[in-house]
């Protein structure tokens, strides 16, 4: 073992408070006072120009009872989270295979692979959500090629402006950012373990549903989650590529709240709501993940 | 030790969320009095921020004014009268010293202390401005807070190509024919344009600003009914002209301005108001309190209202003016396309945008409107 230097205690902590201080700086400057102004601003009531101090709980029960059928705050909220399940499960189903594919199949150039299906990081959000418009519109390309084929004779509308074009669009701006840690979880699976199970008998097929599978489970909950997160949180992408009644998702009505709407107590309290519900999806993703981890370290 | 470490942690945040909270207390500053010179015409190079419509800072009318003054115009510019609110209310004076809104905010904007009186005496237009566009909503306590500048219908626009004929009444817009052919604004003056076609504005034009919850409830039927036509909710012009040129879009209700650019461009365009008539605005400058650039500001309302200024504005949007001296400086060509002799027979179809003392539940039913399956 190397010999560390010795520093008096004093100068140790004041080492230790200088590494530290700027992620806590960050931190509160940029996350906790930011949060704790949102959750004040929550409970003061809206006046025609400006907040006024008044403690109140209507922000919060208006959330629940304004509105009917599909357009209550609540509905949108489960149906913006319907839509981010569905983003994150063809997420994860793009990626899975292709990270298995870089992993073990790939020989040379590893990470030109992986570079290479992270590349659309490089490309700025906008100029990807408007290139689908170029895409999927009434003389998009995709219409172009269907009539050019003979398999469509008539440009089909359905592809853009609508919860498709919505959920197309997030799936690609979100998937590098679950391909990457599930790269990272595949990369770290020792390669003995596939080995061993291959020397005691199992077929590939079972190798990867017994060995593989619930060993890249917590690089799969991982990425998942930034794909759930990402999605609630995303209302460019519905604003941009959704039709009449797709536009709007959980994230556009508070944004509306704090734009056109001119109502930021209510838009604080959305907000607040959504960050609870965010957050408890993650807390279960994670402690599901932290269960297969644990998997993961028995296996080794 | 580590105690004291996480007390100092402690009070720093506590420090930052009292400045944070603070920050949302304090605002307004002093106002100054002193002996303004206005024969200056060099501002060395002094920026003047204009809160606008996107259409109203061409070069063709903001360069003269920059050359004439040394300074520099900057220009935000806002999708609705809502947004237009909204920025004005975050921002103020700090940043914006100039503000152009449509009938439906200018009151507000009044009535809310966030603009300033105008010195009449400095804008020359305004003896030429007829009395029935100096609308009463800018004015308080017997100061005027806007000047009237431009003014246009929200019309119906089509692809002559398309359709060979506009319509005649706003319920064509319902028309099976036109599924997911037509494109509306994102903007509450939908909910405007439901009352005027249910007629509730026969006796009362104001009536369309005032509706009741049942009159908001039909309105709110009609839009969703209508939604399975609608392709997509325009927040910008430029947005609404990519949609006709990329073929999305048939038929459309918009600006003038937008009809222009697309003519412009070479498409066959064309447009109408149905016989229900339409809704319209009528925008004002006005000043935004707090500004520091008063002076250059009312210099601006003076170009700008002005018959050669407002010209300008015309010919660049395609708008009516508020000076008809404007015509002055037109050709006939020109003129036509901004009705600029035929404007008393376009006022009257135009029920001009007021404001609406229940913004909220207009807001909430054009949100229940777009989330409704």
């Amino acid at each position: 073992m190397e010999k560390t230097k010795k520093y008096s205690y004093g100068t140790k902590r004041f080492i230790q408070f200088g590494l530290i201080a700027p992620l806590v700086i960050w931190l509160v400057l940029f996350l906790i006072i930011p949060y704790l102004n949102l959750f004040v601003n929550s409970f003061w009531t809206n006046g025609v120009f400006g907040v006024q101090h008044k403690f109140t709980l209507e922000n919060y029960t208006k959330f629940f009872t304004s509105g009917s059928g599909s357009n209550k705050p609540i509905m949108v909220l489960l149906d913006t989270l319907r839509i981010s399940v569905i983003v994150m499960i063809c997420t994860i189903l793009i990626s899975f295979p292709l990270v298995y594919f870089i992993n073990f199949k790939v020989k040379k150039n590893k990470q030109l692979f992986y570079m290479l299906a992270i590349i659309p990081l490089w490309v700025s959000y906008i100029m990807r959500a408007y290139s689908w418009r170029i895409i999927l519109g009434t003389n998009g390309m995709l219409n172009s090629f269907l009539i050019w084929s003979g398999i469509t004779s008539k440009p089909i509308d359905a592809f853009l402006y609508s919860n498709g074009s919505v959920i197309i669009a997030m799936v690609h701006i979100y998937t590098p950012f679950v391909l990457m840690p599930m790269y990272t979880a595949m990369e770290q699976i020792p390669k003995n373990l596939i080995e061993a199970s291959k020397d005691l008998g199992c077929g590939r097929i079972r190798t990867f549903i017994k060995v593989l599978l619930p060993l890249s489970i917590p690089g799969v909950l991982t990425g998942g989650t930034y794909a759930l997160a990402l999605s609630m949180g995303d209302f460019l992408a519905p604003n941009l590529l959704g039709g009449p009644t797709s536009s709007t998702k959980i994230s556009n009505i508070v944004q509306m709240q704090f734009g056109t709407s001119n109502n930021w107590p209510y838009g604080a309290a959305i907000a607040i709501i959504i960050f609870l519900v965010v957050l408890m999806i993650i807390t279960i993703l994670g402690k599901l993940e932290k269960h297969f981890s644990k998997l993961e370290e028995a296996g080794r | 030790m580590r105690k004291i470490f996480l007390q100092k942690a402690l009070a720093g945040i506590m420090v930052g969320v009292m400045t944070v909270l603070g920050f949302t207390g304090c605002g307004g500053s002093q106002e100054k009095k002193t002996e303004i010179d206005w024969s200056k015409t060099d501002f060395g190079g002094a920026e003047l921020n204009l809160l606008s419509w996107e259409m109203y800072a061409d070069d063709s009318f903001v360069k003269p004014f920059e050359e004439k003054y040394n300074c520099k115009i900057n220009a935000t510019f806002c999708t609705s009268s809502d947004d237009l609110i909204a920025k004005l209310k975050a921002g103020g004076g700090d940043v914006y010293d100039l503000v152009s809104p449509s009938g439906d905010s200018a009151g507000l904007i009044t009535q809310g202390d966030l603009a300033k009186p105008i010195d009449l005496e400095h804008i020359s237009g305004w003896a030429d401005i007829p009395e029935a566009f100096k609308l009463k909503d800018v004015e308080m306590d017997g100061k005027i807070y806007g000047v009237p500048f431009l003014w246009g219908a929200d019309y119906v626009m089509y692809n002559a190509d398309v359709l060979s004929t506009g319509i005649t009444s706003w319920e064509e817009l319902w028309d099976a024919k036109y599924k997911g052919r037509l494109a509306l604004h994102n903007d509450i003056s939908n909910i405007y344009m439901m009352g005027l076609i249910d007629g509730i504005a026969k006796d009362d034009p104001q009536a369309l600003y005032n509706m009741t919850a049942e009159q908001l409830a039909d309105a709110q039927v009609k839009l969703t009914e209508l939604n399975s036509n609608v392709r997509k909710y325009w927040d910008a012009g430029g947005e609404l002209e990519d949609l006709f040129k990329n073929g999305e879009v048939d038929i459309a209700v918009g600006w003038p301005s937008t009809l222009k650019n697309l003519q412009d461009s070479g498409m066959n365009m064309k447009w109408c108001i149905p016989e229900e008539g339409c809704t319209g605005w009528f925008d004002r400058w006005m000043i935004v309190n707090g500004t520091n650039q008063e002076q250059l500001a009312t210099l601006w309302i003076d170009w700008i209202t002005s018959a050669e200024g407002e010209a300008l504005a015309s010919i660049s949007t395609t708008f009516s003016v508020a000076n008809p001296k404007a015509a002055d400086y037109m050709t006939e060509e020109q003129k036509k396309i901004a009705l600029v002799d035929d404007m008393d027979s376009l006022f009257s179809k135009i029920n001009f945008w007021s404001v609406v003392p229940d913004r909220e539940a207009y807001n909430e039913t054009w949100t229940a409107v777009k989330t409704t399956e």
